[in-house]
């Protein structure tokens, strides 16, 4: 693991396709400061598909290249509820989404 | 009973078990507001009932059931909340439901509407049309559960163009039992995204009622240019391979290449770089779900066989005459010396025995099903009384004979009523007399030998045996003075036209109730048994046969007759030693192993001249905490006896609960065991008296 320090990045409100570039830019700006990035999803009032597709590829592309990328905290109100209903709480990303693993 | 070929009659005893489901949904959706899976259950209850009602043509229960089924749709949405009122109003709907489909004729006219806009008060909808059958369209008759696999991807932009996946999997969710597993496969790297292009798919499984239409509903404004497959499958648990073939997510050689390299076929696949995780992990949770769906299916196929009560009556008179002809068999058999006879007279009793058993089995109800009528009238009776009082229940799953069953309705509504009335007090007395302001009335039921014991238990203000005796003494049912225990004290209360209540409420204290309780009790040949501590509460205990057709019984001789004696209130066989029975002529008393046990002469008691034998023997037989001996000439071996009830001429007879016939085609009489310790204190009373 290298020394740089771990960067916390944090969503409130909402995070629907209408601040999808937003999201999407603050992550790649993320994967590139650091090699530890932790997303804060506590504040998350309002959540769609975008974003879940958005975390999902961050965490793929952190994967591809050696890099973690976690959740600060279990997923809970509006970000559960998205996840749940996709049926993500259950199977591979489980432990993600529990914020589990990792570091 | 007409053959239920009649379909309406078979929709009614469906119907009759709905609404007890949808009463108990009701107490519990009281009790846990919060609770999807109970109003989901209500919501479908109600559903079967307006659609099923419509097709055996109860319109007016349909129509009206179709506004309570709204109100549970818009709880069931989250845009009504569960409150009182909704779940009192609910009740009310539904027991006028039950008066519609029971007897449309006999429905107060102007009810429906009076609950409609009760219900229209609580819901702030106003009442909606309904399509009336006559009219053209009849309600959807319910169709049949079946399971769809749904897979679906939508275009790259559709997410731009408006679409919301989460909301079609949302309402696929609410059709039934649903799988899903998002596909990821497709999603690239964050570099590479186009953060609002849709690049997920899923892969669904979904279990439901509703026909295949209402899935195509769900996509009817995201269908074009979108990737949908829906197909119907069978819910047998397929292996993993198949399934994934069936995905075409892989071919079928590929898939028996990897089986050769068990154990660990999706893990080895996903290796192998054949088929994705995401693949693997949505075929794993359609199996999964097919897995339970086939066990639903499976549990509603084992749980239903209806039979007719009469038939199961007449499996039993049956099997009551096989035993007896068993018995003449082997009497037979015992006579001769053919030992290959006797062994097959030996396999033929033990077959009997097990094929009574078995009988005696299917008739065997769980208890649970009576108790959960009582809720409801605690429930309304506590709220009718000012009072708060909770039911406990416990040992629902006990077993009873479902004749003993549905006779030990009426006298338990009239204890738990008295429970309510006289023995939980209001919550400002019961705070005053440092309880906590709920009451509780626990409803217990366990298995004790050949009896099952039903409790009902308050911690209400107890039974004062001074008022009682008061009562009595007034009532002239006992001489004042008269030297009685508590136990015996309370035992007065059954007596009739005894009432201690001061006042006379629309529940209890007309001095009718608990003779009709004790009348109902001794019917079924049971006892009842009362305990009561002032100021802590009271409970009273029923003991009841397991069942009414045949018991075990020990065969007893005196003088020429033979008797049968219950073989579960038999607790030993002793020896009335020519000593003994010198020492006790006058006072009948037996001392075993230190206890002083009173014994009945039935020679004497039933005026028998023949002169004693030499080796008499002592049955000691028990009821509740009571032992009494019984002395008989010869003790000649247990019996599987049927029980024949005595014709209405002896129904007067007190000492004898029934009547079998042996195997020689003699009639021999059961002792009523209960009766005949009665019998023995009352004598022990008076003889100490005098």
């Amino acid at each position: 693991m290298s020394s740089a320090p771990t960067v916390v990045i944090g969503f409130s409100g909402s995070a629907t396709i209408r601040q999808a570039d937003d999201v999407a830019h603050r992550l790649r700006q993320a994967l590139e400061s650091s090699d530890r990035i932790e997303v804060d999803c506590s504040e998350l009032d309002e959540v769609d598909v975008t974003f879940l597709q958005l975390i999902l590829a961050a965490h793929k592309s952190a994967e591809a290249d050696g890099k973690v990328l976690v959740l600060s905290s279990p997923a809970k109100g509006a970000l559960l509820d998205a996840v749940a209903i996709c049926g993500a709480e259950q199977g591979i990303r489980a432990d993600f989404w529990q914020a589990r693993g990792a570091f | 009973m007409a053959i239920s070929n009649d379909p309406v009659e078979t929709f009614r005893i469906e119907a009759r078990e709905l609404f007890e489901q949808l009463e108990t949904t009701l107490l519990d959706i009281e009790a846990d507001p919060a609770n999807k899976d109970l109003i989901d259950t209500a919501f479908r209850a109600l559903h079967t009932i307006k659609g099923s009602g419509a097709m055996f043509g109860f319109d007016a229960a349909s129509a009206f059931t179709h506004h309570v089924e709204n109100a549970f749709d818009l709880v069931r949405k989250g845009q009504l909340p569960v409150t009182k009122e909704l779940v009192e109003v609910a009740l009310l709907a539904k027991d006028h439901m039950r008066i519609l489909i029971d007897d449309p004729e006999a429905a107060p006219p102007g009810r429906s509407e009076a609950i409609l806009s009760q219900l229209a008060a609580v819901t702030g909808v106003g009442p909606v049309a309904v399509v009336r059958s006559g009219g053209g369209e009849r309600p959807e008759p319910p169709s049949s559960r079946s399971t769809y696999r749904i897979h679906f991807r939508l275009v790259r932009n559709a997410l731009s163009m408006g679409a919301n996946p989460l909301l079609l999997l949302k309402e696929m969710r609410e059709m039934g039992d649903f799988t899903v597993v998002t596909i990821t496969d497709a999603l690239p790297h964050l570099e590479e995204m186009d953060p609002c292009g849709c690049y997920l798919a899923w892969d669904c499984v979904l279990s439901t009622d509703h026909p295949r239409s209402a899935i195509d509903e769900v996509f009817m404004f995201v269908i074009d240019d979108m990737e949908l497959t829906i197909e119907e499958i069978q819910p047998d648990p397929k292996l993993l391979g198949e399934i994934l073939v069936e995905h075409h997510a892989i071919g079928p050689d590929k898939v028996e290449q990897a089986v050769d390299r068990q154990p660990r076929l999706g893990a080895l696949l996903v290796e192998e770089g054949l088929v994705s995780h995401d693949k693997v992990v949505a075929a794993l949770a359609e199996q999964k779900h097919l897995k339970g769906e086939a066990e639903k299916s499976k549990k509603s196929e084992t749980a239903d066989i209806r039979v007719q009560a009469e038939r199961l009556d007449d499996l039993m008179d049956q099997v009551g005459e096989l035993v007896i002809a068993q018995a003449r068999l082997r009497q037979l058999a015992n006579a001769g010396n053919d030992t290959h006879l006797k062994s097959l007279v030996e396999e033929i009793e033990r077959l009997s025995s097990e094929l009574r058993d078995t009988t005696m089995g299917i008739r065997m109800v769980p208890i649970g099903s009576l108790f959960s009528r009582f809720r409801r009238l605690v429930r309304d009776l506590s709220k009718e009384l000012g009072k708060d009082v909770q039911l406990t229940t416990s040992g629902e799953e006990t077993e009873l004979d479902k004749t003993v069953i549905e006779r030990l309705h009426d006298p338990l509504v009239h204890l738990i009523r008295n429970s309510l009335d006289h023995g939980v007090g209001s919550p400002a007395e019961r705070e005053g007399s440092g309880k906590p302001r709920q009451g509780t009335v626990h409803l217990s039921a366990t298995h004790s030998g050949a009896q099952v014991l039903i409790r009902i238990k308050d911690d209400g203000r107890g039974i004062d045996p001074v008022k009682v005796r008061a009562k009595a003494e007034e009532t002239g049912l006992i001489q004042p003075g008269a030297d009685l225990t508590a136990t015996e004290i309370f035992q007065l209360i059954l007596q009739p036209g005894f009432s201690t209540a001061a006042k006379v409420t629309s529940v209890s204290g007309r001095g009718v109730g608990m003779d009709v309780v004790k009348r109902s009790i001794d019917a079924l040949r049971g006892t009842i048994d009362i305990n009561s501590v002032l100021g802590e509460g009271s409970e009273i205990t029923l003991r009841l046969p397991l069942t009414l057709a045949i018991i075990d019984g020990l065969l007893v001789r005196v003088g020429e007759g033979r008797y049968v004696i219950p073989l579960s209130a038999v607790e030993e066989c002793v020896e009335l030693t020519p000593e003994d029975d010198l020492r006790a002529t006058g006072r009948d008393f037996l001392n075993i192993r230190d206890e002083v046990v009173p014994f009945l002469r039935l020679k004497s008691l039933f005026h028998l001249t023949t002169p004693p034998e030499p080796y008499q023997k002592v049955v000691i037989v028990a009821a509740g905490d009571m032992r009494v001996g019984l002395v008989v000439d010869q003790i000649i071996g247990d019996y599987q006896t049927v029980i024949k009830s005595l014709s209405k001429i002896h129904s007067a007879v007190q000492t004898f609960s029934g009547a079998t016939i042996l195997g020689d085609g003699t009639v021999a009489l059961i002792l009523d065991i209960p009766r005949l310790i009665d019998l023995s204190h009352a004598s022990d009373s008076q003889k100490k008296a005098s």
